[in-house]
């Protein structure tokens, strides 16, 4: 691979940014990325853009049907430049009778 | 509205909210889901619908319901659980068709109140999301949202809880 002057290698920097859409609740917004910047990064940077900065800590960015380690840095994803990804809840949607809480 | 109680009401004396609905909801649409959530209960099982609104609605006023959506789900007399693989499959569906889940309907065995499953578990966190808990497996129907419970998720875990009185003002059911 090609070493640049700067120590960069060839793939570092054919993909130093990318223009990714993240879907929340239907609607799409596009994000530049530095594609060195972890994953995390985004996650919290889409959910304050769709107003759920409050509920980061439940969310995660899935691409296809994997879900993105928020530790994993873009560039190790080999994401193409119009992907897509869908920031959703980390747990299944779900409901039951146990665990009542007195109001 | 208190940040740090999950699924508290509104405590005494707070200021009231706006009153108007919340979203509308044809009556046709109404009762599908009300016979969807008895056949699929069948006495035995909780349910979960969830509603549906469209992103080309013009306004920014109450939502209108223009479908709903049955998911795959596991179930028992006490819980429902929507793998996430389904969750999914129905995220690019309405991505796709510019459509976004506005609330849910689900059913309770007995009574009808938000537990901490179900204040957790909700498909979306983000506010104005509205929940509909539907006493007795739903076999008495959704007429008049009689003893229904209902909620709104307000974000940051907080939920304003809609009076039982005040349900039917709150959720507008269009006849046309």
């Amino acid at each position: 691979m090609d070493v640049h002057a700067d120590g960069t290698d060839q793939r570092q920097a054919q993909v130093a940014f990318l223009r990714l859409k993240v879907v929340f609740n239907s609607e799409g917004r596009v994000f530049e990325v530095n594609a060195q910047e972890p994953t995390k990064a985004l996650l919290h940077r889409a959910a304050a853009e769709f107003g759920v900065a409050g509920e980061a800590q439940n969310l995660v960015l899935r691409f296809g049907t994997n879900q993105l380690d928020p530790e994993t840095r873009l560039a190790d994803l080999g994401l193409p430049q119009d992907a897509e990804l869908f920031l959703e809840r980390r747990t299944p949607p779900r409901g039951g009778l146990t665990r009542r809480r007195s109001a | 509205m208190r940040r740090e109680d999950k699924g508290a009401a509104l405590p005494r004396g707070a200021p009231l909210l706006p009153r108007g609905p919340l979203l509308t909801i044809p009556r046709v649409l109404l009762m599908s889901i009300a016979e969807r959530l008895r056949s699929c209960s069948a006495g035995v099982r909780e349910c979960v619908v969830y509603i549906v609104a469209s992103l080309d609605v013009p306004g920014t006023g109450a939502g209108r319901v223009v479908a709903w959506y049955h998911p795959a789900h596991e179930a028992s007399a006490t819980h429902y659980h929507v793998p996430l693989e389904e969750m999914w499959r129905m995220s690019e569906a309405l991505y796709r068709d510019r459509q976004r889940i506005a609330g849910q309907f689900h059913t309770h065995p007995g009574a009808a109140f938000h537990s901490n499953a179900d204040n957790e578990g909700l498909f979306l966190p983000v506010p104005g999301y509205l929940s509909v808990v539907v006493p007795r497996f739903a076999e008495a129907g959704l007429s008049s949202f009689r003893s229904c419970y209902a909620t709104r998720y307000m974000g940051g875990g907080c939920w304003e809880e809609i009076p039982q009185p005040d349900i039917v003002a709150r959720i507008r059911v269009d006849e046309s």
